[in-house]
């Protein structure tokens, strides 16, 4: 085998499989403990959409998944020698940023602060839906699709923290139950019924649009 | 199909399932990867912990009350104007044939006469007692006045100003005016040679000379009553009362 650029058997090799996004999640974080930073941008590209929504979701609040996302990748960053592959690097960087919400939904309530997105809701007090501007206007069916997101997507954020992280993860994000269970550390059995009592809390939240 | 969970249809929560699933997916921002970088370059992240300031109100204001209420009780202990815990001030009017003068009624028994520490002064009824004796306790801010039947009255502001001064009640105003003996408990114990300090009970004599000593009072004795008409001091001793008439 040929030595590269920097010298290292297999990393051109290795950039090529990455770049045709062939590389597991594994191989990556192991390219960047390797200080391939290249490697750890793969890892960001993959899943900071992912857990933008799903912070976005459990919190209701753009700015703040956001920032959270940023903050569970810089804490994956640092935390790469500690991790250990027998569990899915998807489920581990879930785990940290359903931790750092959690955290945050128990802070907001300790120190009660208000809310700025009181603000810019609306007289009957539904929460404003982030929607990207695209510059033009919505029609009448888009009206109504947004308003149903809006109701939807307050439902919940209004449920309990155990019913909001597996619905969110199960429907929102398309885990199985599995993951669901792992993520949250829970059993099978627990997490399913969790799932089932959160769709059955929404249910009569959103009883309009069934 | 039943959810074996909450008995809900199956279908039913397929289609809340469905529901949410049609929730729009937002997206990270532009820079998203630029500001973990930025974070990153910056360090490792430190745990958010909550303001020092609500931490130390839950801790500084119990302990600042503890120690107010602790400086305030160890104040006045430490400064207490106690000398002994003998709340007694007798008067004793030095008539002819009184007890003081009088060897005979020394030899009385001096149960009669004397005056209990910790009684207070409405216990202690000096308008019952033969020689008039009156006595104010440390804690008893004033000394009763004897009552005026003079329209307007009077008032015992006089009596709580000066509680060791006390006047002679019933005298006749068209009489010559008796010598007056005031004797403080304190000033009776320095006559006979007894010092004393407090114990919460009565007064721990700390030293003993003279006229006390000569009758037997010890050091460690914890006087119990002092009967300065007779000139008698009652004390504890070994758990056992004693009586010595100071002559």
């Amino acid at each position: 085998m040929a030595l590269d650029s920097t010298g290292t058997f297999g990393v051109g090799v290795q950039r090529n499989r990455m770049a045709e996004g062939k590389l597991s999640d594994h191989e990556l974080v192991d390219a960047t403990r390797g200080g391939d930073e290249s490697a750890f941008n793969e890892i960001m590209s993959r899943y900071r959409n992912p857990l933008t929504n799903y912070l976005y979701r459990f919190l209701n609040d753009y700015e703040e998944a956001v920032d959270l996302a940023q903050e569970t990748f810089v804490r994956v960053y640092f935390a790469l020698d500690r991790y250990h592959t027998q569990y899915a690097f998807s489920t581990y960087i879930y785990r940290i940023a359903t931790n750092l919400a959690i955290s945050e939904i128990r802070r907001r309530k300790r120190r009660k602060l208000l809310s700025l997105t009181g603000l810019f809701q609306g007289e009957d007090d539904s929460d404003v839906e982030f929607q990207p501007t695209d510059g033009k206007m919505l029609a009448d069916e888009e009206l109504v699709e947004d308003e149903r997101s809006r109701t939807i997507a307050k439902a919940i954020a209004a449920l309990p923290e155990k019913y909001r992280v597996p619905v969110i993860l199960r429907d929102v994000e398309g885990k199985s139950y599995d993951e669901v269970a792992e993520i949250m550390e829970l059993g099978l059995g627990t997490t399913k019924s969790r799932i089932s009592r959160g769709r059955a809390l929404l249910k009569e939240k959103l009883q309009n649009y069934l | 199909m039943v959810n074996e969970h909450n008995n809900l249809p199956e279908t039913e929560h397929i289609e809340v399932g469905r529901l949410i699933g049609t929730l729009g997916r937002v997206q990270a921002p532009k820079d998203f990867d630029f500001q973990v970088r930025a974070r990153i370059a910056i360090g490792k992240p430190q745990e958010k912990r909550a303001s020092w300031f609500p931490a130390t109100v839950r801790f500084a204001a119990p302990l600042g009350l503890l120690l107010a209420v602790g400086g305030y009780v160890g104040y006045n202990s430490v400064y207490s104007t106690d000398v002994a815990s003998v709340p007694v001030v007798a008067y004793a009017p030095a008539e002819p044939g009184s007890p003081v003068n009088n060897p005979v009624a020394q030899d009385q028994p001096v149960v009669n006469t004397e005056v209990i520490a910790d009684q207070t002064l409405a216990e202690a009824k000096p308008e019952t007692t033969p020689d008039r004796i009156l006595k104010t306790g440390q804690k008893t801010p004033a000394v009763t006045e004897p009552k005026n039947e003079k329209p307007g009255g009077g008032s015992y502001d006089t009596a709580a100003t000066d509680s060791k001064k006390i006047n002679a009640p019933d005298i006749d105003d068209l009489a010559p005016a008796p010598k007056r003996v005031l004797i403080s408990a304190k000033d009776f114990l320095s006559s006979i040679g007894v010092s004393a300090s407090s114990t919460g009970t009565g007064g721990r004599i700390q030293s003993v000379g003279g006229s006390a000593a000569a009758v037997g009072i010890m050091v460690g004795d914890v006087i119990e009553s002092i009967s300065v008409q007779t000139r008698t001091i009652r004390v504890t001793r070994d758990g056992k009362s004693l009586a010595f008439s100071i002559r």
